[in-house]
């Protein structure tokens, strides 16, 4: 048989429906590679193998009566560690939150509910990072290259899909935490339309930036774990009503006529040549299959990276305000209640300066009006990109300036919101985008973004269906950790 | 705009942050920075229109679904007694 971790999710799913796999078997497979593999690459924080192997008893004992199952049903899954399981520690990769065990699931986790949980991933601390290394339980490796950074804040999520150990993971992305790893590891990563996924049982980083999206190894895949957590949900006021529309009938192998558009200054000053010359290698070759390239304008790097910077740690401010010692999670020691919260809030230093910047952004004293500035900013952006989407249909673009850095790199905090400066927009402006990979440097992946106007996810799924049907670059698993 | 290790250490307080005299003077160069990189969202002019804090429609709707019990909630809680989740002393001395 063809090594499982080769199979596409939908040829795992036909392998489970004709009984020809169990669901433990497939379960027991992972959950091995995973185990194997930790001690390399470090990618999880938990490993849930009892909870994972029931599920999967439970998923088989229901098809074995003939019970009717989601697609995804007996599907492993890996889970960010700042999304709800319940009963399972979610610690934020905090110490804060080391010893939290929720009491509920996310909505994600309800309508994955028959897939078992491999473990629970690391990442940057609350969602803060673009490394992976600012993690209380140690830093993640890349498994092209062990002594570079995975990205982040998914690392592990981008490190474990990438490395074969799971077939999905589940990720956030608040300012690019999906797309930046992804491409950092030579892995598809989806952000979603802001409002498509319920936060409900995501912890807060920056509440109207972020969103859940999955972690494959192709588009493909990404389409049917798409329309297994996309939906409105009543449970989250930011939910969107937008109807979720059959994602897996967009993937079709055609872009005739499709109008993409390049942005010319991120082509221009990206730093590195040789990734933005794979990626506009790649929009010539998509030329050739059919679809119309354009030249258009992006002109606002450094607005982009401003406004991001002051809306979300301004909204991190007050969302990890919740983490006071009180009602959950770690408790310092304090003779009064003032001393309790200080003593409490044992952040991590980046942690720490991105709560400091927002705390000021949001003093009216000191800061007046930061975070309307911030926001307004955010509303010209999105209307500039509404423009956009009146001449062309898709943006193409380079997910990150760079490929993966080495682990004992030291960038400053303006050098690592830089990590971002290609993703943000789409966080600003609510947008969809996908990163999947389009070639190497050095034998690094280098990845390519693609983002649409809001809610066509289908173009996202058309192109780079199309692009990944053409290549082959999404296919290959790294030698470091065979 | 220029900032001061007293609106450090006032912000810090705010952000229910113990920051040391080291830190706090990292602190204050790494937001100096950062401070003025975002300074060039000042030149920038917006038009007066309603509700553009949002880059898309927004309609905030009221939360349904199940809420925790008192004893999930108390289960949680680092030290509770007698159905209260229990802190050191607010008001008044030891």
């Amino acid at each position: 048989m063809t090594e499982l971790r080769n199979l596409s999710l939908s040829a795992l799913t036909n392998l489970l429906q004709a009984k020809e796999l169990s669901s433990r078997e497939l379960t027991q497979y992972y959950l091995d590679l995973s185990n194997q593999q930790q001690k390399v690459l470090n990618a999880y924080i938990t490993i849930t193998d009892d909870i994972a192997l029931a599920t999967a008893d439970r998923v088989d004992g229901l098809r074995s009566r003939g019970s009717d199952l989601a697609p995804l049903a007996g599907i492993p899954i890996a889970i960010k560690d700042n999304i709800s399981v319940q009963g399972v520690p979610n610690t934020c990769a905090s110490k804060i939150l080391a010893n939290y065990i929720p009491p509920f699931a996310a909505t994600v986790m309800e309508r994955l509910t028959g897939s078992p949980v491999l473990g629970k991933v690391n990442m940057d601390e609350f969602a803060m990072g673009t490394s992976n290394k600012t993690s209380a339980f140690g830093f993640v490796r890349n498994p092209w290259d062990l002594q570079r950074v995975p990205g982040g804040s998914s690392g592990g999520s981008a490190a474990l899909v990438a490395a074969g150990s799971a077939p999905v993971s589940l990720g956030s992305d608040t300012g690019g935490s999906i797309r930046q790893p992804a491409a950092f590891c030579g892995v598809t990563g989806f952000k979603p339309s802001y409002g498509r996924v319920s936060r409900r049982g995501l912890v807060a980083f920056a509440s109207s930036l972020d969103q859940i999206g999955p972690i494959t190894r192709s588009v493909a895949d990404c389409a049917l774990v798409l329309q297994a957590i996309c939906g409105h949900d009543s449970g989250d006021s930011t939910s969107a009503q937008e109807p979720v529309p059959d994602f897996s009938s967009f993937l079709q192998e055609d872009v005739t006529g499709l109008r993409i558009g390049l942005p010319r200054e991120i082509f221009e000053k990206c730093p590195d040549r040789r990734i933005s010359a794979a990626v506009e290698l790649a929009a010539l070759r998509l030329q050739g299959a059919g679809a119309k390239v354009t030249w258009v304008s992006m002109p606002y790097e450094r607005e982009v990276l401003a406004a991001y910077m002051l809306i979300a740690t301004a909204e991190a401010s007050s969302n990890l305000a919740r983490f006071d010692g009180v009602k959950y999670g770690y408790r310092g020691k304090g003779r009064t209640v003032e001393d309790m919260y200080t003593s409490s809030r044992v952040f991590g230093s980046t942690v720490r300066r991105r709560l400091m910047l927002g705390t000021f952004a949001l003093s009216t004293e000191y800061c007046g009006e930061c975070y309307d500035r911030g926001k307004r900013t955010a509303q010209l952006i999105s209307s500039h990109l509404d423009q956009l989407f009146q001449e062309v249909q898709v943006l193409l673009l380079p997910t990150t300036p760079s490929v993966a850095f080495r682990l004992d790199e030291e960038q400053d905090p303006l050098t690592a919101y830089y990590n971002d400066i290609y993703t943000i927009p789409a966080n600003l402006a609510g947008l969809p985008a996908v990163s999947v990979p389009c070639g190497e440097r050095d034998g690094l992946p280098i990845g390519m973004q693609l983002m649409a106007p809001r809610f066509r996810e289908d173009l996202l799924l058309r192109l780079g269906y199309t692009w990944q049907c053409m290549t082959g670059w999404h296919l290959p698993f790294p030698r470091e950790v065979e | 705009m220029q900032i001061t290790e007293v609106q450090v250490k006032k912000t810090a307080a705010l952000a229910k942050l113990n920051l040391d005299e080291v830190e706090i003077k990292m602190i204050k160069s790494q937001l100096q920075e950062l401070l003025d990189y975002a300074e060039i969202l000042s030149g920038l002019t917006f038009e007066n229109r309603e509700n553009d804090v949002a880059p898309f429609d927004f309609k905030p709707t009221e939360l349904q679904g199940p809420r925790l019990m008192q004893d999930e909630v108390l289960a949680l809680s680092p030290d509770s007694n007698q159905g209260m989740i229990r802190v050191p002393r607010v008001l008044g001395d030891d």
